[in-house]
């Protein structure tokens, strides 16, 4: 007889066992979920890899990744305003900051071709030519094609930049040419002499303070002065004819000085075609092999705009060279139309 | 209790999973996840092509994943500082292998982006859609996670979660404030 009744069954599994097999299952559900995420990150290496959006250009023609369309562009770089190399302040614009960002655009991978939307009546001769050799560098370095885009006004140092670029594009209002030199000089002698103010230069030279604007200038010194000018009209009517494929005696007689509009300087073979911002760039697509309806790619420097915006709102108040041009006190040699305000 | 088990409890059986983080402050666990979001993000930002300014590089991939890493440390800090300022105990080194476990969610990002990008090609929008429904989904991980390290209600825990975030603002919006004095009386002093 069993006195101590039934026994209690013992528990088909026991717990330990059980915590086992919890703990092998935990184990291979994370392990597979590890594999998988492991997979995705292959997946995902040879999509960036092979077809990276907004990251590194496709060869021409080639099939991207999953069937997606292509971020081939069109660069976007804006002159607007007098051209010098110099400025106050931090953020003032000059030729190194404009031809950085265009040597920046050119890098930017996916840009096929650049438009430079050019509204400027030019600047010093070191500058319009800083920028113009530093355009005709990219050109061939990173053999892209650059379109110049005129906007109200592109004369002077304005037109011979664009002479660095494939093709100029112009609207038919446009102000362009106003081919040629400047040397401004003020003299204020007679002023001077009602304030009773006068200076004594001590020179090392006669011509050393070749330009002053306390007293008259000489002969001499108007001599000197032209030579210089004439020399750089040469250079300005040089870049032309090298950057446009023009031959001089056919700029010669278009290059007095005087400015034309989109209209006449097409007639006169100064710019390639007429139109508008879109026309430019269906323009520069094709000439940068871009198929299909091209994308624009704008300069984005946003501390820049932040700074602009700034500016802006002290009344239109620009740079002390800005205002120094303005005002005719600013001499130097300039190719610069001015006429214009 | 393994490393694959914390990871699994932590999705599947928070309680359990936040009382073996407190016995064992596996903080080396939490370094890794970390990592692996930090990893997570930078694949899906590459599929996504919203990589700028960094390229598809193994420097700009441990650039990331360090900058994570140390976000996700002051992160941290930050957070317990707050608990410890209004007088709840509570272990920073637990608090950081939890938040390390909340950023493993950023993994579902990588899978996320590559089938939206091959679904739905055309529509950039919904990348970004899911970015953001995965931070909210990594946030709401966060805030579980300060809810059961310091046994918070969830309401203290999700207020405490913003505090960084709103010093971080409050920060920004302080330089911004200054640098635009800064600009001015420059901009004054020039004029005069």
């Amino acid at each position: 007889m069993d006195l101590a009744g039934p026994q209690p069954q013992p528990p088909e599994h026991p717990p330990e066992h059980h915590v086992a097999g919890t703990r092998r299952v935990k184990r291979r559900l994370m392990f597979a979920v590890i594999g998988l995420y492991a997979l995705s990150l292959a997946a995902a290496a040879v999509v960036a890899i092979r077809a990276p959006v907004g990251q590194k250009g496709k060869k021409d023609g080639e099939e991207s990744l999953l069937g997606l369309s292509s971020k081939e562009t069109v660069g976007w770089v804006s002159i607007h305003g007098v051209i010098y190399n110099d400025g106050v302040r931090a953020w003032d614009k000059g030729a190194y900051q404009w031809a950085r960002r265009i040597r920046m655009m050119a890098e930017t991978k996916g840009v096929k071709a650049i438009i430079l939307d050019i509204n400027s009546p030019g600047g010093s001769v070191g500058a319009v030519q800083e920028l113009y050799s530093q355009i005709r560098r990219v050109r061939k370095e990173f053999n892209i094609p650059i379109v110049a885009l005129f906007g109200d006004v592109a004369a002077s140092g304005g037109y011979y930049i664009a002479s660095a670029c494939d093709r100029i594009v112009a609207h038919p209002g446009t102000l362009t040419g106003s081919i040629g030199v400047i040397f401004s000089v003020d003299n204020v002698e007679g002023l001077f002499s009602k304030i009773g103010f006068k200076t004594e230069p001590i020179k090392s030279g006669p011509h050393k303070d070749i330009g002053s604007w306390s007293r008259a200038m000489t002969k001499e010194e108007r001599d000197i002065l032209q030579g210089i000018i004439s020399d750089a009209y040469e250079q300005f009517l040089t870049a032309i004819s090298t950057g446009r494929n023009m031959p001089m005696d056919k700029i010669r007689p278009l290059a007095d000085g005087r400015i034309y509009t989109g209209n006449q300087a097409l007639d006169a073979g100064m710019v390639d075609a007429l139109g508008d911002s879109d026309d430019a760039v269906e323009l520069a697509a094709k000439l940068g092999g871009i198929k299909g309806k091209p994308k624009v790619k704008r300069e984005a420097d946003t501390r820049q705009m932040f700074l602009d915006l700034f500016e802006s709102r002290f009344a239109g108040a620009g740079s002390p060279a800005d205002w120094l041009s303005r005002l005719g006190l600013r001499s130097g040699l300039e190719y610069r139309w001015a006429g214009f305000r | 209790m393994s490393a694959a088990e914390v990871v699994f409890d932590y999705f599947e059986d928070h309680t359990r999973s936040a009382d073996s983080v407190r016995h064992s402050r596996p903080v080396a666990l939490g370094l890794l996840c970390f990592a692996a979001g930090g990893v997570s993000v930078f694949m899906a930002q590459a599929v996504a092509g919203t990589l700028a300014p960094f390229s598809f590089s193994l420097l700009s991939l441990t650039l990331l994943v360090l900058w994570q890493v140390v976000l996700g440390l002051a992160f941290t800090a930050m957070l317990h500082l707050v608990m410890e300022f209004e007088g709840i105990q509570g272990s920073a080194a637990s608090l950081f292998a939890l938040m390390g476990l909340a950023d493993l969610v950023w993994c579902l990002a990588v899978p996320l982006t590559l089938v939206l990008r091959l679904a739905v090609p055309n529509r950039p929008w919904l990348m970004t859609v899911a970015f953001i429904g995965v931070g909210l989904l990594s946030l709401g991980y966060k805030a579980r996670s300060i809810q059961d390290n310091y046994q918070v209600s969830a309401a203290r825990a999700w207020i405490t979660l913003f505090v960084p975030y709103v010093a971080v603002v409050v920060a920004v919006l302080l330089v911004f404030t200054v640098a635009v004095v800064g600009l001015v009386k420059q901009f004054i002093q020039w004029v005069s």
